[in-house]
């Protein structure tokens, strides 16, 4: 049954109720049936079997694990986002806005529900590290006081990072400022650490009083933050949808704003080919999107790097042949589905496209975005057979058959 | 001579379950005819389906020449957020096979008269909606095609946008294209049309001239919009 919205906590508590079942619809969507039947539980029964195993005979690694791990585990989470959530929408700007006691209190119910939902995670990932903390040769009050260290520092610099978003927009002054923090929250972790060995009495609870003095200070900040209504809003979609693009990572592009007013790679609009054509012209918008998407080129760098260590890796020939041979095949299909998405773009679909100019761009555009990723492989693949001389003789052989992979892979559309 | 002749039978988003029904009118040299009516009467749904941008369609259209020369200016902006304005105008003058010299000079005064030259390297992402429709008005009228299909061109545009659009569709009419214009701004249609499609409830309601549609609706000194409420 719907909750009548007539305070700020039952709207605030419908908004937490409709994010909790919008991400229950993402996983459900990601994990049905057949997933859950053959991936998820068969992998869930082996992980607490596993865990079991592992708490009644700790492995004798377990032992050479520095107790600094786990707060330093804390501050590598605090890397990963801010984790708070507000749960401002657009929309309010037309009447919840308008009132400062509403607004207030939303955000100070959201500052709530998000450090006791990092509490709550931090207890889960304690709980899943008990088999570990058994067998650290330190004190169980020392184990505590590390992960309380680090849950504090978590809080804080989630909090920090949050304000920081809020306050600059996307681009290198942000970079840069996440840059400081993370480095501040890395020297601060240092600091908590060696407290929490070396002055447990005395510096380690003024450290901790310290940290809730900051939360407590960026928390009056947070709510007191005014004139950045529409940067709360993109925020909190962003968070909303961070799940669904983690589960969709490499299926899906996400939708990126595109915050730059100049592109990054040939600003002033530079052509591409000289020969004008509408073949050229299509091959020049998918050369350059992909050349403009850190995405794509992550992704890209990410592959040609494995498949290269992989070819030398190992060392059964016909296997090192298959994974090269493979590579090519695997590079034109995913570079020739990444350049059919870009060609069915809305503005292209404007403009009157015939079939022999997007077959031609494919086959075009295909073969010259597989060619360096392939031609890396290659030649890693010809060191491992011959060396220098090997790597060279492959790469130019790499061409060669990048050519022809690409016009085989594109002969349908 | 008429550039265009669209005969809808029926088309919609749904199979068996057609938006509009029963459109038929032309377009001929030179004419600018509007395309009216209230908000969700069938306007762009229409005109989607004489682009072929809907899947269920019948009917046929006829250009006059052998392959369709056209140009359509969506009521939403679309653009390639990876594409500077000018990566834009690049794209359409190689699908259209514009000479190299042609489209330069072509582009450049197009710029100069909508005032965007300053930004011909950004993103669109950084354009405000006015400028993003300007950017569609610009690939419009940089090749010259026999028919111009608009919608909603106003929203968004500034007044010195607006009187730049309206003077090329004036110079585009005298060198003898068509253009059909989809616009609920009753007013200006009025002062600009030659004659009006007046389509209500997915269907058309009446065409022809302001006196055609006085003489329809009984208001021998009515206005468009008197007209317009009465037929529609």
């Amino acid at each position: 049954m719907a909750i009548p919205v007539t305070t700020p906590a039952k709207l605030w508590l419908h908004r937490a109720g409709a994010n909790a079942r919008f991400q229950a619809g993402i996983v459900r969507a990601a994990v049905d049936w057949t997933v859950a039947l053959y991936i998820v539980i068969p992998a869930l029964v082996y992980a607490s079997i596993q865990y079991i195993a592992w708490w009644r005979h700790p492995p004798a690694s377990f032992a050479l694990v520095p107790a600094a791990a786990l707060s330093g585990l804390f501050f590598l989470l605090s890397l990963r986002g801010s984790g708070y959530r507000f749960f401002v929408l657009e929309p309010d700007q037309l009447f919840v806005r308008a009132n400062r006691r509403w607004t207030r209190r939303m955000l100070a119910l959201g500052l709530l529900y998000s450090a006791a939902l990092q509490t709550l995670a931090a207890a889960g990932l304690a709980g899943l590290l008990l088999p570990l903390l058994r067998a650290m040769p330190v004190s169980a009050g020392l184990q505590l006081r590390l992960v309380g260290a680090g849950w504090a520092l978590w809080l804080v610099a989630g909090l920090a990072r949050y304000l920081l978003q809020l306050r600059l927009a996307a681009g290198w002054r942000l970079w840069l400022a996440q840059a400081g923090l993370a480095l501040a929250s890395a020297l601060a972790t240092i600091a908590a650490t060696l407290l929490a060995v070396y002055a447990p009495a005395t510096g380690y609870p003024a450290a901790l009083v310290a940290l809730a003095g900051a939360w407590l200070l960026f928390a009056r900040a947070r709510l007191r933050q005014q004139g950045a209504f529409l940067r709360e809003a993109e925020l909190e979609q962003r968070a909303k949808l961070r799940l669904a693009g983690l589960l969709l990572n490499g299926f899906a592009a996400a939708p990126r704003p595109q915050s730059r007013r100049t592109p990054l790679v040939f600003r002033r609009s530079q052509t591409l080919f000289r020969y004008r054509s509408p073949i050229s012209g299509l091959s020049e918008v998918l050369l350059k999107s992909f050349l403009r998407s850190f995405t794509m080129l992550r992704l890209y760098a990410m592959f040609t790097s494995a498949a290269a260590i992989a070819v030398c890796a190992v060392s059964f020939a016909p296997v090192r042949t298959a994974i090269w041979l493979g590579c090519a095949f695997l590079l034109s299909l995913w570079m020739k589905a990444y350049c059919k998405e870009v060609a069915a773009a809305p503005f292209l679909a404007l403009l009157p496209w015939r079939d022999r100019t997007r077959i031609g761009a494919l086959r075009k555009c295909t073969h010259l975005l597989m060619l360096p990723g392939f031609l890396v492989v290659s030649a890693a693949f010809g060191y491992a057979v011959g060396g220098w001389i090997g790597a060279a003789v492959f790469a130019a052989a790499g061409f060669a058959i990048a050519y022809f992979i690409a016009a085989v892979a594109t002969i349908w559309y | 001579m008429n550039l265009l002749h669209v005969r809808i039978e029926e088309a919609g988003y749904e199979a068996h379950s057609p938006a509009i029904r029963d459109i038929e009118f032309g377009l001929r040299q030179g004419e600018l005819v509007g395309l009216i009516g209230h908000n969700g009467a069938g306007k762009s749904t229409t005109i989607k389906a004489m682009l072929g941008m809907i899947r269920h369609m019948r009917g046929s259209m006829q250009w006059a020449g052998e392959r369709p020369s056209y140009a359509y200016v969506p009521e939403h902006p679309v653009v390639y957020d990876d594409l500077t304005l000018w990566e834009h105008l690049e794209t359409a003058a190689a699908v259209y096979e514009l000479e190299r010299p042609m489209f330069i000079r072509r582009a450049e005064e197009l710029l100069r008269q909508f005032r965007m030259e300053d930004v011909r390297h950004h993103l669109p992402g950084s354009f405000s909606k006015g400028m993003r429709q300007k950017l569609m008005l610009i690939l419009a009228f940089l090749h010259q095609p026999d028919v111009y299909i608009v919608d909603e061109p106003f929203v968004g545009l500034d007044p010195r946008g607006t009187k730049q659009f309206l003077e090329l569709l004036r110079a585009e009419r005298e060198r003898g294209a068509g253009v059909l214009m989809s616009t609920h701004v009753l007013d200006a249609a009025e002062r600009m049309c030659d004659r009006f499609v007046l389509i209500a409830d997915g269907t058309l309601a009446a065409q022809g001239t302001l006196d055609d549609l006085r003489a329809a609706s009984g208001l021998p000194d009515g206005t468009l919009f008197d007209c317009f409420h009465e037929l529609a």
